[in-house]
């Protein structure tokens, strides 16, 4: 798992996936202003899932416009996750952390 | 790409509107015949993609000979015209008309494989290529069996995008929009929908992964892969070929294929998106004529290749 915050992090994430540098990945960026189809949504989504060790349910993906509303998605999942919640990992995800 | 302006827009679409009435004043056969005869005659004209057909098919079947591979292409062109008259009848169509002329079944073992994955409420995933006549299969299959969604990106000429839509979704077929709404076809998938899609064309780097087509690394989109790994779905490689012994429309596909879970999702999405490639791949090799051969599959290339083009 890498370092840093879950802002950190999930900036990070975008901006490998956007071969940038994280600096020019803003909070308030929208997935539109990045240029993100909807298919390159599902990507990061994976990716994230991946950083994170968890699942983003269908109805967090679909609230997820905005770097913002992903680090706000995956922080609350984190701490459900933390309570005891149902933010499990996927199968997938789960089987990798177990490798 | 620039945005096109009105104008441009308006003279596509009375062009595409005129010619497509035109040819659907006629009876059926006619008008097929008019669309062989016009896509083979302007094929000649254009000479760009006759050589992206050929290159592509020396690349593909480097053993064939070039008249072999000349016949493959016009072969490309009778088979756009087909599907371009079959398009102007789709407004006059019944269900007893198409049940004339398409025989879409299915062997046992795979109706039954299809079957059962139905019955556990699971989605399929029609990947399918720009092979024999795409639209028919997405027609017919709504007319004669059940509507399904497709995804796809809107043409940039919004009237003749309505227009193809108005044909596409007569029997109760949904368009979605590849571009925003990936989630709404994850929804339907779940909820053990039918969902088609075009997987055999050229990819952005950032849209694909390279996987082999005809021996060769080709980029391939993996949003078919994502998707059913994402929902659970089972992907079903299918495309429907003009069959000229016995003037029908046919199915032929390729065998189901179950999205693995190694725990490795990048590993998974490249074996997945493989995996129907090599099934269009083989239904292509038995139909090479009726592949459009003409878009430049391999265009882009592993950091580092030169161009093949």
């Amino acid at each position: 798992m890498s370092d840093g915050s879950v802002e950190e992090r999930v900036i990070k994430v975008f901006a490998a996936f956007k071969k940038v540098e994280p600096s020019e990945i803003k909070m308030e960026t929208t997935f539109e202003e990045l240029g993100l189809d909807s298919l390159d949504g599902l990507n990061l989504i994976f990716e994230l899932e991946e950083e994170f060790d968890l699942m983003v349910p269908d109805d967090k993906v679909k609230s997820m416009k905005s770097v913002a509303e992903a680090v706000e998605g995956i922080v609350s999942l984190l701490d459900a996750k933390e309570s005891g919640g149902d933010s499990a990992p996927s199968p997938a995800v789960a089987a990798e952390s177990e490798s | 790409m620039a945005k096109k302006s009105n104008t441009v827009i308006n003279i596509e679409y009375a062009a595409a509107r005129v010619g497509l009435a035109l040819m659907g004043s006629l009876p059926r056969v006619a008008a097929v015949r008019l669309g062989i005869f016009i896509l083979k005659t302007t094929s000649y004209l254009l000479k760009g993609i006759r050589r992206t057909g050929m290159r592509n098919l020396e690349i593909a079947f480097p053993e064939k000979t070039l008249n072999e591979r000349k016949q493959i292409l016009d072969g490309v062109f009778e088979n756009l015209g087909r599907v371009l008259g079959e398009l102007s009848q789709f407004d006059k169509y019944t269900p007893a008309d198409l049940a004339k002329i398409v025989d879409f079944e299915l062997d046992e073992e795979t109706k039954a494989l299809y079957d059962k994955c139905k019955a556990e409420g699971r989605g399929g995933i029609l990947t399918t290529g720009h092979m024999g006549n795409w639209e028919m299969l997405v027609f017919a299959f709504a007319a004669l069996y059940e509507p399904i969604s497709y995804l796809a990106r809107p043409l940039d000429n919004p009237k003749i995008e309505k227009m193809l839509t108005d044909f596409r979704t007569r029997f109760g077929n949904t368009p979605i929009n590849k571009t925003n709404s990936a989630m709404l076809a994850i929804d339907i998938l779940r909820k053990g929908g039918g969902l088609g899609i075009l997987s055999d064309v050229n990819a952005h780097p950032k849209e694909g992964v390279f996987v082999p087509f005809f021996g060769v690394p080709a980029c391939t989109p993996t949003g078919a892969a994502m998707i059913a790994i994402r929902s659970d779905s089972f992907i079903f490689p299918v495309v429907c070929v003009w069959d000229k012994a016995t003037k029908r429309y046919k199915l032929i596909y390729g065998k189901l294929i179950e999205p693995p879970n190694s725990g490795d999702r990048k590993r998974d999405v490249v074996e997945t998106t493989a995996a129907f490639t090599l099934e269009i791949e083989k239904l292509i090799r038995q139909y090479p004529e009726q592949w459009m051969w003409i878009h430049r599959r391999w265009k882009t290339r592993p950091p580092g290749e030169p161009s093949l083009y």
